[in-house]
């Protein structure tokens, strides 16, 4: 298996910064085609596209554009959602820091497609040099003409603001994010109405995450037909793929979907275990997806292929866990973080996360329950099953696998304390 | 739609849990009220809808066509109960020795689940630590209670739009509290207590109602608020073994104010069982007063009224009705003066309010009342504010209003020389200067007229008189008027432009536009401007005056003006004369009487020497009370019957103990003329005897006997004597008030006036010129003073100042002055300050705000130290003869 850089394609070639080497390399011919179209045909080549969201929910990018440009209220906004924050991901700041010109150009034609005069760019707060840089980049493009009127001899104009996240897992998700933005408390909101309906100060708005938005100069340079060469069918184009945990080479890899399979991807890029043992469980798309066993590796890096398999692809955060590990404490790094991240909106995920972290460190402590395994799956399925956002439907999804999984792990931890 | 097999039919837009209450199935939810948007926070209401993959939350999905819901199965039911198992685990369980035991939906959902409450462990109490509502008198939060569904916070954005509550803290830590946990009753918070009203687990409570009762302890009982004029429907919750009422609800839905209150109707009913509530009839003997029997009391009274009668005939005796009374007591009272005494005598407070709306409205449509309805006002195209501070004086009007900007999109013009709360929903703020109105309306016209958009049709088929008004207004420039009234021509231009160009018009007007000595005249420019763009008799567009007290509409209605019988039926109609003296058995006088400030007057010539005060207190109400009090003095005979010893009461030979609202049945009529039903929530103090029955011994006394049994019976008398009351009856107004006019039983009310001709035929446009005020800033008085009300407290404050809530946030008063005025004069804030005119003089305290403007002071009248009376001047609208309270010239220095 081999990488396919086509977002990646420009990292280290230049100095990150360097407007003209980026353009001298092919860059902005994507924002130049857009640009010459009317926005609703720009919205029509996303949606052939096929792209979707790379974020985490995989929504077809092109439908939340199309309902943010349809709608009559205006100002509309743009929002780069770089507050990378899901656990074993770290992709969105390769592209950050590498290729911050085609992330950028990504905004100024979303920007563009659906009838936003403001785009925002909302930064992991952790991530202060991404910050320094951006801000160059704001800078350099107010004065390459890239922002503000009339943007490359067309009559669309563009202000960019630059936000910094103050460090709250939950503003990643798309109306806390929102809310915060709002200088509000960064809390999840009911849907509907969608960002793209209502959105930023109650206007229609389009979140994107950063490798999505990257994929769009891409999409326009081609077109859409070229582009869905990539992947296969259904599932075009590449994935970053940020591998870590037990293994020997962590790294972000492009990868073409559909190319090769989850466990070439380990055994091919990650080198191997650390600990040289066999691998135990790997949660292919962050911390908030399901545990895989070794057994169901061989599942093809595809959406839907990692979907069948019984988790998901998620945020392409390959997490590895090799042998010897504990299912149990693997749940338990996980709900050390997620225990304190809920927003607190909806009552199943506030109280539930909470819970569930309680009765994991009962467990670890050998002072768990028969009973406690079966409050875990309850609460785990309350929370899934009737949580407004992603964060509740999905963190206790690693749990139920691990338990399904992996029960003799949680068992032992029980019959510790009968002994 | 099927909702459990049930078919279900509804309007598009329901969410699928409205549909299912509409045929009583209960979804269960924590989080949901119908007068806020959905939260979805509690997840309690997920259904299975047919064709769905996994559950669906119903209080924010759309009921569709066709659409099959499952409320519960086994599934749905095991999340249900996991969720109230999770919930419970941190709402620490105290039912034993909770005030909403029995009427907590938490406890209801729990029980229905059989939710394990240690399930998931249970809530133990967290260390004590003081929060944002420890110092608060009206609310306590206990954090170990709530269940952060956000209803509170939710109701506080959307419906009080107070924004004081918020979210603190993240999972375990998460609390409800104010931004930065300030104090609440020093927060953004009005304390309407709907918070506490919506709280589905007790975690926000009546401070003054822990360990008084639960639900099964207290007796509720439905009747009218008893203070503004909005006409507020309450639950009071009555403790009956003790005889005191616990604690004040609404209901949602509920007409006319859905549930929602004010500060007043919520927090300040210590009144009722106040200590100093009058036990017994006073005489006055050798300069003190000493408590006599009632029949003492009521033989003295009727003798000394006979005598001066006899000796100095009945135009010698005047009465004061009150607005605070019921129709029945009104009636009675105006019966008693006319029929009883002889005399047109008769009059209240109204004249200090609205005598200039009565007037202008009459004149220029036919009727002198709201042309609409409250809840008419959220489809208004444009809301035109002008001289009310709804949402102190209005607070539940003053949310309509908030709610048809923000939520309808009504374009809210505010014309106020302060920067009142309204201000920050409005597109125009005009603060004109105090007195300007009829320059500032006649501008408006100006540009309607210039700019042809005025209404033609209209004009042409429906008023008259339109050259009339039109040639004054027409060379009348905003330009000119700016000059006039500080307000910037071009503000007025688009002022004129947004009121002309709505489907639909209302002006909102109250005692900034009536209290004045071109009350009158006011009035009639904005009847011109409604009429010149055909804003009146359609729904949403009118004109409407906001009433000040709670039954100041109904005591008009029934002829408590020295002009009119009930149902503004003039006394000087000899036909209509002959009809009262058959009914009543008794010749009446053909004359009108004297207004209220006339009888201060009259009293000074010696010509009155009886006065007669129901439930009024003009010692502090009435203008320049250095003079009032002198009268009040220098009249032979005062009576006064109140529920308390007032400051007038203390003038008085004899005061009588009377019943205040909650103490009564009848009705009371609101500002919109609905007709609602008063009942009684709890004994009167002993001693004590009601309104009207007091008046009917006095008036058997003096041989015109008058016996009835019940409220009922009176209104019953009204009903046949007062046309526009005529179709209403007790049996009638059982659950909803009925709006005048009501002129048969089938007739449903009127929801708006003036439909499809105005009442006195052709609307009559008058031409006003703008006149100054009586008293304009000179060298020595350089300051324009007005003086008005504020939300936490009522008239002279009687009532209110005897809660502990309202002591909290308003104990004394003040002068408000503009900053660049008080550096000038080196007045700091809460500083000491003498405020003086040619009239009088007090000391208060300074508050300096840019909400008024510079050269401009403001006072609240409702404060017995530093009355702001003292300095309001008593001249007159030669009309309608009202006082002047809005403008004065003043002098101010600190001490």
């Amino acid at each position: 298996m081999k990488e396919r850089k086509v977002l990646t394609q420009w990292m280290g070639k230049y100095e990150p910064l360097d407007l003209k080497a980026y353009e001298a390399s092919g860059g902005l011919e994507g924002l130049r085609r857009a640009l010459t179209m009317e926005p609703e045909e720009v919205v029509e080549q996303i949606k052939l596209s096929g792209l979707t969201g790379r974020g985490g929910a995989a929504f077809p990018t092109g439908l939340k554009w199309d309902s943010a440009a349809r709608e009559k209220e205006t100002p509309k906004y743009f929002i780069c959602n770089a507050d990378e924050g899901e656990l074993g991901t770290f992709k969105d700041k390769v592209l950050l820091d590498s290729c911050p010109w085609a992330v950028f150009e990504g905004i100024v034609i979303g920007a563009y497609a659906i009838g936003a005069q403001l785009a925002y760019i909302y930064l992991k707060g952790e991530y202060e040099d991404t910050i320094n840089l951006w801000e160059k980049l704001q800078a350099k493009a107010q004065k390459a003409k890239l922002l503000g009127t009339d943007i490359l001899g067309s009559k669309f104009s563009l202000q960019l603001q630059v936000v910094k996240g103050r460090g709250l897992y939950i503003a990643g998700e798309e109306f806390a994010l929102i809310s915060s933005l709002e200088t509000r408390r960064a809390m999840s909101r009911l849907k509907p109405p969608y960002p793209s309906q209502r959105g930023l100060f109650g206007k229609p708005t389009v979140v994107n995450n950063v490798e999505t938005i990257a994929n769009v100069p891409v999409i326009l340079a081609k077109g859409a037909d070229e582009y869905c060469k990539l992947g296969i069918k259904n599932d075009p184009g590449t994935r970053l793929f940020s591998l870590s945990g037990d293994i020997k080479r962590a790294g972000v890899y492009e990868i073409e979907l559909g190319s090769g399979t989850l466990r070439e991807l380990i055994d091919e890029f990650g080198k191997g275990t650390t600990g040289g043992r066999h691998i135990k469980a790997v949660q292919p798309g962050g911390g908030t997806s399901a545990l895989l066993a070794e057994d169901s590796l061989d599942c093809y890096l595809t959406t839907e292929s990692i979907r069948r398999a019984g988790s998901s692809i998620g945020t392409a955060g390959v997490i590895v866990y090799e042998q010897g590990k504990s299912a149990l404490d693997i749940v338990k790094g996980l709900m050390d973080f997620y225990g304190l991240e809920s927003c607190g909106r909806c009552a199943p995920c506030r109280i539930g996360v909470v819970r569930m972290k309680e009765i994991v460190e009962r467990l670890s402590h050998g002072q768990g329950t028969t009973e406690d395994l079966e409050q875990l799956r309850q609460i785990g399925k309350a929370c899934v099953a009737t949580s407004t956002c992603g964060m509740g439907q999905a963190f206790p999804l690693p749990v139920l696998s691990a338990l399904e999984l992996f029960p003799e792990d949680f068992e032992q931890a029980i019959v510790k304390v009968s002994a | 739609m099927t909702i459990d097999g049930k078919k279900v039919k509804v309007p598009k837009g329901t969410t699928i849990l409205e549909a299912a209450k509409a045929v009583a199935i209960d979804i269960p939810h924590l989080c949901y009220d119908p007068r806020v948007g959905p939260i979805g926070t509690c997840r309690l209401c997920v259904v299975q809808v047919q064709g769905q993959a996994g559950l669906t939350i119903s209080c924010n999905t759309e009921a569709a066509d066709g659409m099959n819901v499952t409320t519960e199965n086994e599934e749905i039911a095991s999340i249900r109960k996991t969720i109230l198992e999770l919930i419970l685990s941190e709402h620490r369980v105290a039912c034993t020795s909770c005030d909403i035991d029995g009427a907590c939906k938490l406890q209801d959902y729990a029980y229905r689940y059989q939710a394990d409450e240690e399930r998931y462990g249970r809530a133990l109490r967290k260390p004590v630590r003081p929060n944002y509502t420890s110092n608060t008198e009206a609310i306590v939060y206990d954090a170990d209670k709530c269940i952060l569904c956000g209803l509170c916070v939710k109701y506080c954005e959307e419906v009080q739009m107070a924004e004081a509550l918020t979210f603190a803290g993240r999972c375990d830590d998460m609390e409800i509290s104010t931004a930065f946990g300030k104090d609440l009753y020093e927060s953004s918070c009005v304390l309407c207590g709907g918070c506490i009203a919506v709280c589905p687990a007790g975690a926000m409570i009546d401070r003054a109602a822990i360990g008084k009762g639960r639900e099964k302890d207290l007796i509720k009982t439905r009747t009218v608020c008893g203070y503004c004029g909005v006409g507020c429907q309450l639950n009071l919750h009555v403790d009956s073994k003790i005889n005191r009422i616990v604690k004040v609800t609404s209901e949602p839905g509920c007409i006319p104010n859905n549930g929602n209150l004010c500060v007043k109707g919520k927090f300040a009913m210590d009144f009722i069982a106040h200590e100093n509530r009058l036990t017994s009839p006073l005489i006055k003997r050798n300069g003190k007063f000493e408590p006599s029997t009632w029949s003492e009391a009521i033989e003295f009274v009727a003798d000394r009224l006979n005598e001066i009668k006899n000796k100095h005939g009945p135009d010698s005796i005047a009465g004061v009705s009150s607005a605070k009374c019921t129709n029945e007591d009104n009636y009675i009272f105006q019966k008693f003066m006319r029929a009883a005494i002889g005399t047109n005598n008769v009059d209240h407070c109204a004249r200090l309010c609205h005598a200039s709306t009565v007037a202008g409205l009459a004149k220029a449509f036919g009727s002198g009342a709201m042309t609409n309805s409250i809840d008419e006002l959220k489809n208004a195209g444009c809301i035109f504010v002008i001289g009310s501070n709804t949402t102190e004086a209005h607070p539940v009007i003053g949310l309509v209003i908030k709610e048809a900007v923000v939520k309808h999109g009504a374009r809210l013009i505010v014309a106020d020389p302060r920067s009142i709360d309204l201000v920050r929903f409005a597109e125009l703020h005009m603060p004109q200067k105090p007195g300007t109105d009829v320059a500032l309306i006649n501008a408006m016209m100006n540009v309607i007229l210039m700019e042809n958009l005025h209404n033609h049709k209209f004009i042409k088929e429906k008023c008259e008189d339109f050259e009339v008004m039109a040639q004054i207004v027409k060379d009348f420039t905003p330009e000119q008027a700016e000059l006039i009234t500080t307000v910037p021509a071009d503000v007025i231009r688009r002022a004129a432009r947004i009121y002309a160009a709505a489907a639909s018009s209302n002006i909102i007007y109250s005692m900034g536009i009536t209290q004045h000595t071109t009350g009158t005249d006011n009035v009639l420019s904005l009847a011109n401007l409604a009429m010149l763009t055909g804003n009146v008799g359609k729904e949403s567009s009118g004109v409407n005056p906001l009433r000040g007290q709670n039954n100041v509409q109904g005591a008009c209605d029934l002829g408590a003006l020295p002009d009119v019988y009930p149902g503004y039926q003039s006394v000087e109609d000899s036909a209509i004369r002959k009809e009262f003296e058959a009914a009543w058995g008794k010749e009446l006088p053909p004359n009108k009487g004297l207004t209220v400030v006339e009888m201060v007057h009259a009293i000074e010539k010696g010509s009155i020497k009886a006065l007669y005060m129901m439930g009024e207190n003009p010692a502090l109400s009435h203008p320049n009370l250095n003079r009032a009090r002198e009268a009040f003095a220098k009249v032979d005979f005062l009576v006064s019957q109140d529920i308390f010893l007032t400051e007038s009461g203390q003038y008085a030979d004899v005061v009588f103990p009377s019943h205040c609202f909650a103490e009564k049945d009848g009705t009371f009529t609101n500002t919109e003329r609905r007709v609602q039903r008063l009942r009684k929530a709890v004994d009167a103090p002993t001693g004590t005897k009601n309104d009207w029955g007091i008046i009917c011994e006095i008036s058997t006394a003096m041989d015109y006997p008058m016996a009835y049994d019940s409220a009922e019976r009176i209104f019953d008398e009204i009903a046949s004597l007062t046309p526009i009351y005529g179709g209403i009856s007790f049996d009638r107004i059982e659950a909803v008030g009925l709006q005048w006019p009501c002129p048969d039983k089938n007739h449903p009310g009127t929801r708006y006036l003036h439909k499809d001709r105005f009442a006195r035929g052709k609307g009559k446009f008058h031409a006003v010129e703008f006149k100054p005020p009586a008293e304009v800033p000179s060298d020595e008085y350089p300051f324009v003073l007005s003086t008005g009300r504020q939300l936490y407290q009522f008239h002279t404050g009687t009532m209110t100042r005897k809660s502990s809530t309202i002591n909290q946030v308003s104990p004394t008063g003040y002068v408000e002055i503009h900053p660049e005025d008080a550096e000038k004069l080196e007045i700091a804030e809460g500083d000491n300050v003498e405020v003086a005119t040619r009239r009088g003089r007090v000391t208060t305290l300074a508050k300096v705000t840019d909400n008024i403007q510079r050269g401009w002071l403001f006072m609240p009248f409702h404060f017995c130290e530093g009355p702001a009376n003292m300095l309001t001047i008593d001249a007159l609208d030669p009309i309608a003869k009202i006082p002047e309270y809005k403008v004065c010239a003043v002098k101010i220095k600190k001490i």
